[in-house]
């Protein structure tokens, strides 16, 4: 089936984020800085990982040998700004689009909570607000005024920190420039971490770090059987990660190994 | 009759007019604005950046400080601080919801009458403080004045422990910490007291002894960066420890082992590197001191099937890893538990620190580095009274100096012990400078019960923890955003580093930085505290520090960029309040002991009359309380980055990102092998009664493959009773069932494991 | 009691006995009520889905309610347009039916949205490429015309008929009903299958991705072919069931049976082209996305195994396909009713699997299966429809002549 026309963006920017799983420990400060960043509430009981919100998760997976030959690998997951984005075709109320630069938005206000686009975005990246949002007494004294917070009822998702990337256009255009500089739009995630194991960057851009990491033999993207083109690429030498990252048939196996 | 035709023009006549009359777009335009619901958006105002140093770990990584008008609304890493460049850990990035979080902060001084809390104003705190201590000390009971300093090292530490030495208590105690056996070690086997640093940037083989370097170990931000280093250096990473941490997954390599034998199976290397001859000749020839003796012990009492039976160790693992960790270029084998935080023993550190020494890796790249701080160095001399002399010369409540435990620095558990059985006098005020050991000590509830005893507690805060809440007096102490605080050389840093944060914001609440109270009360207690703290505030302590820097002209400045000192000293503390100093190129301190080398038997050992084996590195089974029979089981400790283990708690964020296999709801999981939980016929999640000879809890089963069997892994930084609601009642507190086992030569006590049953519920 | 408001010449129970009826349902409805309040009051923290499960058993009623409902615009379709004469005969009773079907289908989604109150938003920015436009833009308009051809049935009470205008504004609108079938099965044939497209176009879940035709994939044909072959079973099913409640005839039982062999029809050619689907899927689709069908079930016995399949397909799909084609058993009652009842169990598990069991299969190779099980709220409000339906239908059946032959076949 022909899916819906590919988003391609403008010209002179996509943006992509790189991860480098082999060099990710599964810290976690790129989950705090964006739950910080992005006003994300914070329940007295999130033990139940179906019903918590976050817009990034770290999967952890293992290499199934046994103990002490068992290795571990993490997979920090943001939403994947897929190209064909399955969400903001299903989304019946637009409440969610592809954007010129590659960010898929989500506007909380216009979104009514029917939850198609959860239940077809593979990667969960979307989760819902099942409460009022909440938050740590006094804590709304800190709030980042970028982003708004979210009602209850409503489906929210990473958006690649887009209110920086608004900060970051505002102050280029004051400068007379419109294509930004790579550095100059960051997400807090990736400007946490503390390993260095999330770039960045502007593909359009041929000099740009991801540019050069997508290239990479050992790139490859969450799920790409599935047809999402996800915009977020990850880098490791590991078989073993590779291999669940995408469904395999053995068939398809013997090729994958071969090459 | 109504025809087809009216009919038609009824139907269609009424539905155009439905929809063109107001009324239906009104509806709808009201039920918009009805259905979006209010919520909040934090007002926009001017945006400006200022810089602090995060001070929630002894890591004290460089900040960028985000705020709207006057809130602070996020950090980030600061690119030029050498500590973190630019990374955060998720306690830092935390930093906005801990210094907001109101429930958790102490926001008045509080005085606590009849079991009812009052707040009160500084002055009449400050009153009652200087009043009861110069009572004291007037009484000449200086020595009936406790002080527990929860900062370890450093500048408040230094000022705590000069102001108890001019009040005239020898009762200073720490919070107990790794750093006690690490500091003895170094003092008896190189007769260095100064900093110790381990360059692990530039060692291409990092033997970790039970080091969580991942979940927090040293600077947590800096383990990451290492980890990361070492896949482009190609270093390699072999972790001993007897469970799959993150650590130990992430590693080269793992080498499960028996909990607490770790000092064997670094013998066991030992052996076959002495044996094998491929130790550094030219090192163990030319720089050490008794390595004959050394290696007559270690051959005879540490072949690897000796070590193998002991440790559980495979005897070809130990052979190979032996030679590797040898013919490594800069192999460095490092020690202390969890984070940094869990003691191993003194013989422990001894042996796996021969190792460094067998391989010659001391004081030089990619090993481990020694110097000393300016910052611990600068204090002028101080003239005592003769009521500070024969007050300091009184016995210590925790037995520390008595013949018994002659090289113990702090027992607080012994000081709790003490305290509730028959102390030598009876102790009158305790201070407690930022700790919290009415939940960190080993066996709180036995410290609560001893605080219970004392008349005067007064509690130093920021937070409200289970400490504060059984003080007479909470003194509330500012967030690190909020104060002049300055940094010393982080733990483990391999040369050293001085930095000034300056307030990023002004103080939310009616706080005082602890620095500022010990100066002002100093002045009103006697000449001889106010001679000894002659400076007007703690800003003005730094002040000094960074001249006396400034003098040596030695380092560089990181701020806006790395730069050398500059000309004029103002330049330099404008600079440094925006940043941090550094000096790679730092002297280091050789071996300072009596033959000058490094000592593999201490000379200062002689003086304790021990055998000789005892004074040798060796190892010694602790001693864990309880029968086989009726614990026949072992509870570790471990720690994860998402849990912190003390004063300062987990915030909200890091809860919310706490493994599903870790808690639920409330109820904590524990680590069992399937094969033990097989034994105990238990299945995943199944609700068991775990018991030491210490206490017990109800807890959960987490079956986990990455464990060995017969033990059961416990986190560290759970079962609080005090902050908020998104820390408080979660959990068990595991020092509640780990309580503390003793090492007798160095009264040090460790809370890694202790003897454990399960009994399914 | 309420004996003026009977239909003349027909026999209802005493007026006692009915509210009495009534009254027990009316509770069933209150607990649903209850339900939906904390739903609405307090959010959607009341049902047990979570973000994995973000469709669940409320999306599964509505698509199992909408496709039983079906057999009111297909029995109009087929007594208007294609004029089969004596499905008049039952025509208000599916009417009925279908009715309350769809606007249970409308209350269930307005508890479903996480913000109802801007439910009107699909309307107010619609995207044209979602399946789930199409289909509230077809089921509400649908609705509507339900309403209206509900309408003249209603003003057939004997004492609105007393009106002079109900009258002949009743008897105008009977005049225009063939327009209203017409546009009604325009409307039902589309939403039904965007119905089948809601899951169908996903091609990030392989277990209900299908491929298609134009702008739809197969599900949407499948979806209207499955929901016309059930429709009449359940109008069947509810006249039969009324029968028994009533102890009274009210259709003669060849009609019955015309139900019955149209949806035997039916279904043997939905059981054709949805094998042809099923295998196409295992041994095409799948593939393209790297999985085998035995990693979309848990094992054959798993809470989501293979025996759902074996279930939809087998036992309430090629079994009732063959009772209800062939005409020696239709013609026994015993057979004719547990044909239609398979059937319509049938499609309600097609919905469920792609409605609920979708969602448990792991996206991930890494990741787990995931159980649902709804809450208490969620059943209530689900159940609460069917209630409501039967309050309808007995308030229905009393004061209004739903059923042409009864009097004939009650003397
Ligand atoms: N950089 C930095 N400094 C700080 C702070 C900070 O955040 N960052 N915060 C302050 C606070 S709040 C705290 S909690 C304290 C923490 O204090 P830190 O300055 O971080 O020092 P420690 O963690 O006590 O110990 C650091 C290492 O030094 C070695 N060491 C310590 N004492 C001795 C000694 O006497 N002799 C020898 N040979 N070695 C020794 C040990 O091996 C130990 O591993 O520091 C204060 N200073
Ligand atoms: N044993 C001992 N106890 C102490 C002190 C001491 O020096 N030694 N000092 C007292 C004082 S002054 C203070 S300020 C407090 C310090 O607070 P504690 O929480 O008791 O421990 P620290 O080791 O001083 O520093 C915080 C710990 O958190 C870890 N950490 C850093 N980042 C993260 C993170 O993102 N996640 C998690 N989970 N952990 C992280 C660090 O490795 C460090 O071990 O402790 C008090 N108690
Ligand atoms: S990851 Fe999911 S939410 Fe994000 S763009 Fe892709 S389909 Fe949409
Ligand atoms: S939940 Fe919101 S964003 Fe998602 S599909 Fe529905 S309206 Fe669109
Ligand atoms: S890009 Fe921004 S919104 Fe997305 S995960 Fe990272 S911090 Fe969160
Ligand atoms: S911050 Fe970096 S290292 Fe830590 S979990 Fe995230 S990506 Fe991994
Ligand atoms: S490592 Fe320590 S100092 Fe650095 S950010 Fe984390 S808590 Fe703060
Ligand atoms: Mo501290």
């Amino acid at each position: 089936m022909e899916h819906n026309h590919e988003h391609q963006g403008s010209h002179a920017e996509k943006y992509v984020m790189v991860i480098d799983i082999d060099k990710c420990t599964g810290c976690g400060a790129c989950a705090i800085a964006c739950s910080q960043e992005n006003n994300i509430p914070v329940r007295t009981d999130e033990t139940d990982k179906y019903l918590s919100l976050n817009w990034l998760v770290i999967y952890r997976i293992t290499n199934g040998e046994p103990f002490p030959k068992t290795k571990v690998a993490y997979i920090p997951r943001p939403c994947m700004h897929c190209d064909h984005a399955i969400c903001v075709h299903v989304c019946p109320a637009m409440a969610t689009d592809k954007d010129a630069k590659g960010v898929v938005s989500q506007i909380y206000p216009r979104c009514f909570g029917c939850r198609y686009c959860m239940a077809a975005c593979p990667y969960h990246a979307r989760v819902f607000n099942w409460w009022d949002p909440k938050y740590p007494e006094g804590t709304e004294r800190g709030f980042n005024p970028d982003v708004s917070t979210r009602m209850r009822g409503v489906v929210e998702k990473c958006n690649f920190c887009n209110h920086r990337y608004q900060r970051a256009r505002d102050k280029a255009i004051t400068e007379g420039r419109v294509i930004l500089k790579e550095g100059e739009y960051v997400p807090a995630c990736v400007e946490a971490c503390p390993t260095k194991a999330m770039y960045f960057g502007n593909i359009k851009d041929p000099e740009s770090k991801v540019a050069k990491l997508i290239k990479s033999p050992y790139a490859f993207r969450l799920l790409e059987k599935y047809g999402t083109h996800p915009s977020v690429y990850y880098l490791s030498k590991h078989e073993w990660v590779k291999r669940q990252t995408d469904w395999y048939l053995e068939t398809q196996n013997k090729k994958q190994s071969h090459e | 009759m109504l025809t087809r035709r009216e009919f038609l023009q009824f139907v269609v006549g009424g539905a155009l007019g439905a929809v063109f009359s107001p009324l239906p777009w009104r509806i709808a335009d009201e039920m918009v604005l009805f259905s979006q619901r209010w919520t909040y958006q934090a007002p926009d105002g001017e945006e400006s950046w200022t810089k602090a140093l995060c001070q929630l770990c002894p890591g004290g990584c460089g900040l960028r400080v985000r705020k709207i008008d006057n809130r602070v609304v996020s950090v980030k890493g600061d690119l030029v601080n050498p500590i973190n460049q630019g990374g955060l850990c998720p306690l830092g990035a935390s930093s906005v919801q801990l210094l907001y979080g109101e429930k958790r902060r102490v926001r008045k001084p509080l005085k606590q009458e009849n079991g009812r809390w009052k707040e009160i104003e500084w002055d009449e705190a400050l009153d009652i403080l200087a009043q009861k201590l110069r009572e004291f000390r007037e009484k000449r009971e200086s020595y009936t004045l406790a002080c527990i300093d929860g900062y370890g090292r450093g500048l408040m530490s230094d000022l705590i422990k000069r102001f108890c030495q001019s009040y005239g208590t020898p009762n200073y105690l720490k919070m107990p910490s790794a750093d006690d056996a690490s500091s003895l070690a170094m003092e008896l086997m190189q007769g260095h007291k100064g900093h110790v640093g381990f360059d692990l940037e530039n060692a291409d083989y990092i033997l970790s002894f039970g080091s969580q370097l991942l979940e927090g170990w040293s600077v947590p931000v800096r383990m990451q960066r290492v980890y990361a280093n070492s896949l482009k250096t190609k270093a390699k990473i072999v972790q001993i420890e007897p469970r799959l941490s993150d650590t130990a997954a992430k590693a080269h390599e793992l080498l499960p082992i028996k909990p607490g034998t770790e000092a064997a199976l670094a013998l066991g290397f030992a052996h076959i590197i002495i044996k094998e001859g491929i130790y550094n000749q030219d090192f163990v020839s030319n720089s050490t001191h008794s390595f004959d003796t050394f290696k007559e012990l270690v051959l005879k009492e540490y072949s690897p099937k000796a070590v193998a039976n002991i440790t559980g160790v495979n005897i070809n693992d130990i052979k190979r890893i032996a030679k590797e960790f040898a013919q490594a270029k800069s192999p460095l084998a490092i020690w202390e538990k969890g984070k940094g935080n869990i003691p191993c023993g003194l013989y422990e550190v001894m042996a796996i620190h021969a190792l460094n020494a067998l391989v010659g890796n001391i004081n030089k790249k990619g090993g481990v580095i020694c110097f000393n701080e300016i910052a611990e160095t600068w204090w002028p001399e101080l003239n005592l009274d003769t009521t500070a002399t024969e007050s300091l010369k009184m016995d210590r409540i925790d037995q520390v100096r008595s013949k018994k435990y002659s090289l113990a620095t702090s027992m607080l558990h012994q000081f709790a012990f003490n305290l509730t059985t028959e102390p030598k006098y009876p102790i009158n005020a305790l201070l407690i400078f930022e700790a919290n050991p009415c939940y960190a000590a080993s066996q709180p509830d036995l410290f609560v019960k001893a605080v219970k005893k004392i008349p005067f507690v007064v509690v130093f805060s920021t937070f409200w923890t289970e400490t504060a809440q059984q003080a007479n007096l909470v003194l509330p102490t500012p967030f690190y955003l909020e104060t002049w605080n300055g940094i010393t050389t982080p733990k483990g840093w391999p040369y050293p580093i001085f930095g000034v944060s300056k307030p990023a914001t002004q103080n939310l609440y009616d706080t005082k930085h602890p620095g500022d109270i010990i100066l002002t009360i100093s002045k009103k207690i006697s000449d001889n505290t106010a001679q000894a703290l002659p400076w007007g505030s703690f800003k003005e302590i730094l002040k000094t520090v960074a001249k006396k820097i400034y003098d040596t002209g030695e380092g560089k400045l990181a701020s806006s960029q790395v730069s050398a000192l500059p000309r004029d000293f103002n330049t330099m503390w404008e600079k440094l309040s925006q940043g941090v100093w550094f000096n790679p190129e730092v002297k280091k301190v050789g071996f300072q002991t009596k033959t000058g080398k490094f000592e593999f038997l201490p000379s200062k050992f002689s003086a304790l009359y021990l055998s000789q084996k005892a004074s040798l590195p060796h190892y010694e089974a602790w001693e864990l309380e309880g029968s086989l029979e009726e614990y026949p089981l072992t509870l570790i400790s471990y720690e994860t980055l998402m849990l912190t283990g003390g004063y300062i708690a987990s915030s909200p964020y890091m809860m919310k990102a706490l493994p599903p296999t870790l808690l639920k709801k409330n109820d904590l999981l524990v680590e069992i092998h399937p094969e033990t939980a097989a034994k105990y016929k238990l299945a995943e999640g199944d609700k068991v009664r775990l018991k030491t000879p210490f206490g017990e809890a109800k807890v959960r089963a987490h079956i986990f493959e990455g464990i060995m069997p017969g033990l059961i892994a416990m986190p560290l930084g759970l079962g609080h009773s005090a902050y908020d609601e998104y820390l408080a009642g979660k959990g068990v507190n595991a020092h509640r069932l780990l309580g503390y086992t003793e090492e007798k030569i160095s009264g040090i006590a460790t809370w890694a494991m202790a003897k454990a049953n399960l009994v399914k519920i | 009691m309420d004996a003026a408001l009977i239909p003349p010449g027909v026999k209802r129970c005493g007026f006692k006995k009915f509210i009495i009826w009534v009254s027990f349902w009316g509770l069933v409805v209150l607990w649903g009520l209850y339900g939906l309040a904390l739903c609405w009051g307090k959010g959607l923290n009341q049902t047990n889905m979570n973000n994995y499960y973000g469709f669940a058993l409320w999306i599964w009623a509505d698509l199992g309610v909408i496709a039983l409902g079906a057999g009111a615009f297909f029995s109009g379709f087929l007594r208007y347009i294609v004029g089969i004469d004596k499905l008049k005969n039952i025509i208000n009773m599916a009417v009925v039916v279908g009715w309350l079907c769809y606007g249970s289908a409308l209350l269930i989604l307005a508890i479903d949205v996480g913000q109802p109150l801007r439910a009107w938003h699909i309307f107010w920015y619609p995207n044209v490429h979602s399946m789930l436009t199409e289909v509230a833009f077809c089921i509400s308009t649908y609705f509507l015309v339900l309403c209206i051809e509900y309408l003249p049935l209603v003003l057939e009470n004997i004492q609105l008929q007393k009106n002079k205008f109900i009258h002949i504004f009743s008897h105008n609108l009977h005049e225009y009903m063939v327009i209203f079938a017409a546009v009604g099965t325009f409307l039902s044939f589309f939403h039904q299958g965007s119905l089948g497209g809601v899951p169908g176009v996903l091609y990030s879940r392989p277990f209900t991705f299908r491929e298609g035709f134009f702008v739809w994939p197969w599900t949407f044909f499948l979806f209207i072919l499955s929901a016309i072959a059930a429709g009449p079973s359940f109008t069947l099913l509810c006249t039969w069931i009324l029968q028994k409640v009533t102890k009274r005839k009210l259709v003669k039982y060849d009609v019955l049976e015309l139900l019955g062999k149209i949806s035997g029809i039916l279904l043997c050619v939905y059981l054709v082209f949805k094998s042809w689907d099923t295998l196409y899927w295992a041994t095409y689709i799948l593939p393209q996305k790297g999985m085998t069908i035995t990693e979309l079930y848990q094992g054959w016995f798993g809470p989501y195994g293979m025996w759902w399949l074996v279930a939809e397909l087998g036992i309430f799909g090629i079994v009732p396909a063959l009772i209800l084609i062939c005409p020696a058993l239709r013609k026994k009652e015993f057979w004719l009713i547990l044909g239609a009842f398979f059937n319509c169990i049938g499609i309600l598990i097609n919905r469920f699997v792609f409605t609920v069991v979708a969602w448990g299969i792991p996206t991930y190779p890494f990741d787990k299966w995931v159980l649902y099980s709804p809450s208490w709220q969620e059943v209530a409000t689900t159940v609460m429809p069917v209630a409501l339906g039967v309050i309808v239908v007995s308030l229905s059946y009393r004061y209004l002549p739903v059923f042409p032959q009864e009097r004939e076949l009650n003397p």
